[in-house]
């Protein structure tokens, strides 16, 4: 009889036990996740601060005869951005002299990702200055954007393909947030990978840049 | 007795444990969700910052009272005189975005099977200061006005709010010239 209290103690110290380690598995899981959402704001946050800068300053330091945006072309087949570049501004340091810098904004696929919604394509944007006749690499995003675009709209707020009538432009993004090491959270359904994603942060903005209103076509 | 008595403890224990646990869950949860609507939030403030950008500095800097010829600071609007309760489309200065009438903006985030875009709304209020050379406010008209934009999730009768907080963002304005 003792013999099988001891049995029956054993059994529900190990229920309760087992319950209590899956409930704080999840509730760590939760934690975790929740510290890499807000990661990924403060990246998307940092990277859209990097854009709306840059693209309120297009066209800086140029003249009546000169196009404040350059090159402008989207990807094959698709709304994405492919080359993006226009004069811009540059300080070596917060209280440095601002220069005029070209500036490129290319975007390249980085990874494809199966998840339970199908196959994700991911790219990363690529910032570079035009300095001493050589691209460099100055910024950019992680590779982590399920998309990127970048719209010329003109005075009647019509979206344009030449850039001589560009008078405003509007950026969108959509930042896919997903662990690190995905097969460490992958779902296995019915025999398969499905890597699981756990946010898209969307951000978009319009911009009017003072330099594109007069000069841009002239 | 006391072995039943001391399980019933140990389950009803381990209740709170989990119950305190998946508490703290949703609330991470919820917390995502706000975090989403928080980069939406910044990039209508964005725009709505920009709209305001393209403004004249003063009323009397658009009139050509105060020029660049003129720099006469007391002829600027005095802060009891700016206009409250206008519409942003309206604004032609950045005074009159002070405690302007609540905008409603539209964050498209897909389009349904129809093809109607879906998304959120937010709504902004925004509040206009001169400031000194220090970023203090002033009293006093100055050649700096400070524009702190607030926006919030625009929510209807029944729907829910996934924005925690609100968000904000300011910006300092000179003459154009």
């Amino acid at each position: 009889m003792v013999l099988l209290d001891r049995i029956v103690a054993m059994l529900i110290t190990a229920t309760l036990i087992l319950m209590g380690l899956t409930v704080q598995s999840r509730a760590q899981k939760a934690a975790t996740d929740s510290t890499m959402l807000y990661m990924a704001k403060t990246q998307t946050l940092e990277l859209a601060d990097m854009i709306e800068h840059d693209l309120s300053n297009v066209g800086y330091g140029t003249t009546p005869s000169e196009d404040a945006i350059t090159t402008y072309s989207k990807q094959a087949s698709s709304t994405n951005l492919d080359t993006f570049e226009f004069w811009g501004i540059r300080r070596d340091s917060p209280t440095g002299t601002p220069q005029q810098v070209k500036v490129r904004y290319t975007l390249a696929f980085a990874d494809s990702v199966t998840t339970t919604d199908g196959p994700v394509a991911l790219y990363q944007l690529t910032r570079s200055e035009l300095r001493g006749g050589t691209w460099e690499e100055v910024g950019g995003s992680a590779a982590s954007l399920e998309s990127f675009s970048i719209d010329l709209i003109n005075e009647t707020n019509t979206i344009v393909t030449n850039i001589d009538d560009a008078r405003r432009i509007r950026v969108s993004m959509v930042n896919r947030v997903m662990p690190k090491v995905v097969e460490s959270i992958n779902e296995h359904m019915d025999g398969g990978y499905r890597p699981t994603f756990y946010q898209s942060l969307h951000w978009r903005m319009t911009v009017t840049p003072t330099n594109i209103r007069g000069y841009q076509g002239s | 007795m006391t072995d039943t008595m001391m399980a019933f403890l140990a389950m009803m224990l381990m209740m709170f444990f989990s119950l305190s646990q998946n508490e703290a869950i949703v609330l991470s949860q919820k917390e995502a969700a706000s975090i989403e609507l928080e980069v939406m939030a910044h990039g209508a403030l964005g725009e709505t910052m920009q709209y305001l950008s393209q403004q004249d500095f003063d009323q009397r800097t658009q009139d050509g009272t105060v020029t660049r010829e003129n720099l006469d600071l007391s002829s600027l609007t005095p802060p009891e005189e700016f206009p409250t309760g206008q519409r942003v489309d309206n604004c032609t200065a950045i005074e009159c975005a002070h405690l302007i009438y609540p905008d409603t903006v539209f964050f498209p985030v897909s389009t349904d099977a129809a093809g109607n875009e879906i998304g959120f709304t937010f709504v902004t209020t925004a509040f206009v200061q001169y400031v000194d050379e220090d970023g203090n406010p002033s009293d006093e008209p100055t050649w700096t006005k400070e524009v702190t934009l607030y926006i919030d999730q625009a929510v209807e009768e029944g729907e829910t709010k996934f924005l925690a907080r609100h968000v904000t963002k300011k910006q300092r304005f000179s003459p154009k010239w």
